[in-house]
């Protein structure tokens, strides 16, 4: 069988300026701005484009006078980088923006942010909100494994001093950050602490993908999808979300994303041990510690001593979410931060990271979503094409 | 950042956990109110499939295994377990005081509900307690099933 991806190569990406705070912007304005800037990352004309992933593609199609485009439904993240990939491998078409953004959108400040508290019956009455949500998740591992805070807390050190030395993230200059430090800060939805939880903020971001023929004629540096996946359980933020909670096979949502992981190193015929570095999506420190499970990087229940032993740490065996994630680069919003996951790898394998650059990073691993949130979509991506 | 209402300090383990008196109360459905208004007569009520013998929360219009429309409310005896549990400090919104203890309680009638723990301290709360349903009502036929140590 021929590789799923073969024709599809990414060859454009862009985050705009993230902050906590973009004035005289929307979150359609920044998206395009960031659209804007992909096409000229990828040195594409906007005329180019004929079709579109995302909540804003149908804006993006009449803002880029595409039509008629194809248009895939879902959000700008992994999902979506994997639908268009299924669309151009199979013709429907060409050049797709895959694109968000988030601005002005979050201006009730004794609230969480808007998209951390979904609202239904089951889970309103109860107070939950995203941090909620993982937590019981988490209090699952720690009581089943005896995972220590200290191993949250050293996930949550690490990423922030990522975003620490990264002059583009948010939170850059404000570490760097000990382990002392986040388990000093005040507690949120126990066990995680304020550092333990992602930021909020505002920016766009946008990646280009294009067919491999196409890809030849342009001058950067193509990226290819080498596998993809993703596992989901229901929706998220309405169900309990169980650790245990099983469906029709002997997977529980506590390793969701393992059948998504193992399809993905199926198709581009690798293994963990062939990964450089993982863009794993961070919106709670103990998730990296069960993606690093779900995903086989390590055994059941091992991951924490993984942590603890400095296994992730940018000078470690498997440097993790080296821009700071969404704990301390940016989180603007429903979905871009998801596809900042993708961009981030992108820019590991291209060799462009302004800090944290991975030396000759061949395949890196991306991941959104999490067992909190009842999904986990996957990505290995690498120089060489399928 | 503002914390919620409530008095105690941060992360004080010898906090009380009480019931909401502000929170929201939730909008049933068809498929839901047997479930809600179930407080009312002290039942804490389940779907039952009997052709997969398999307890169902929270409603559904139908078996979440064989798709079958023909379900039967059942009556729990309100008792479980805690399978995991959090201490919210910092709530998604100011009307919920703090502390309160979202929790995954696995019934014993073979089902996971998702409530809150009250009726003892912060510090008390763990994995494997034995608790029971403390039904607070919230008006217009809706009772929030609460769980406290048994």
């Amino acid at each position: 069988m021929t590789h799923p991806f073969r024709d599809v190569a990414i060859v454009g990406v862009a985050n705009t300026e993230q902050a906590k705070r973009l004035e005289g912007h929307t979150s359609f304005s920044i998206a395009v701005e960031a659209v804007r800037l992909a096409l000229a990352d990828a040195g594409l004309d906007p005329g180019a484009v004929d079709g579109a992933v995302g909540a804003m593609a149908g804006p993006l199609e009449y803002q880029l006078g595409s039509g008629p485009a194809w248009r895939g439904y879902g959000p700008a993240n992994i999902n979506g980088v994997t639908t268009a990939a299924l669309a151009i491998g199979a013709g429907l078409a060409t050049t797709v923006v895959i694109a968000d953004g988030g601005a002005s959108t979050y201006t009730d400040r004794a609230a969480t942010a808007p998209w951390t508290r979904p609202e239904n019956e089951f889970v309103m009455p109860w107070g939950m909100f995203t941090a909620a949500e993982f937590a019981l998740i988490a209090r699952h591992h720690m009581h089943t494994y005896g995972t220590p805070v200290e191993a949250l807390a050293t996930v949550a050190a690490t990423i922030r001093n990522n975003g620490h030395v990264n002059p583009e993230a948010v939170m850059t200059g404000r570490g760097p950050y000990t382990v002392d430090d986040v388990l000093a800060s005040p507690m949120i939805a126990d066990p995680f602490r304020r550092l333990d939880c992602a930021i909020n903020s505002e920016g766009g971001a946008a990646l280009i993908m294009t067919t491999v023929e196409r890809a030849r004629d342009l001058d950067g540096i193509p990226v290819y999808v080498l596998g993809a996946g993703g596992d989901r359980f229901g929706p998220a933020y309405q169900h309990p979300p169980s650790w245990t909670m099983g469906g029709r096979t002997d997977l529980v949502n506590g390793y969701i994303g393992r059948r998504a992981a193992a399809q993905a190193f199926d198709q581009a015929g690798l293994a963990p041990d062939d990964v450089d570095g993982c863009e794993f999506y961070d919106p709670f420190s103990f998730e990296i510690i069960r993606q690093l499970e779900a995903f086989g990087f390590c055994a059941d229940g091992e991951a924490a001593d993984f942590v603890l032993g400095g296994g992730i740490a940018i000078d470690g065996p498997l440097p993790v979410t080296t821009d700071g994630g969404v704990l301390s680069y940016s989180h603007p919003g429903a979905s871009a931060q998801m596809l900042q996951r993708v961009i981030r790898a992108v820019q590991q394998l291209r060799g462009t990271c302004v800090s944290n650059q991975i030396d000759g990073a061949e395949v890196v691993f991306a991941s959104n979503g999490g067992a909190g949130a009842l999904f986990c979509d996957v990505l290995v991506l690498g120089r060489e094409a399928p | 950042m503002s914390a919620g209402s409530g008095s105690a300090p941060n992360g004080d383990p010898s906090a009380e956990l009480r019931p909401q008196s502000n929170g929201p109360t939730p909008a049933p459905t068809p498929i839901s109110a047997p479930y809600w208004s179930g407080g009312a007569v002290g039942e804490l009520r389940y779907q039952w499939c009997g052709g997969c013998e398999l307890a169902l929360m929270d409603p559904q219009p139908a078996c979440t295994r064989c798709l079958t429309q023909d379900l039967e409310w059942r009556v729990s005896a309100g008792v479980g377990a805690v399978a995991s549990y959090t201490i919210v400090w910092r709530p998604p919104l100011p009307r919920f005081e703090v502390p309160y203890a979202p929790a995954i309680v696995r019934v014993d009638e073979g089902f996971d509900l998702l409530t809150n723990i009250v009726g003892c301290t912060v510090g008390e709360v763990e994995v494997g307690m034995r608790v029971s349903v403390r039904f607070v009502d919230r008006g217009d036929d809706v009772w929030l099933p609460y769980f406290a140590p048994a």
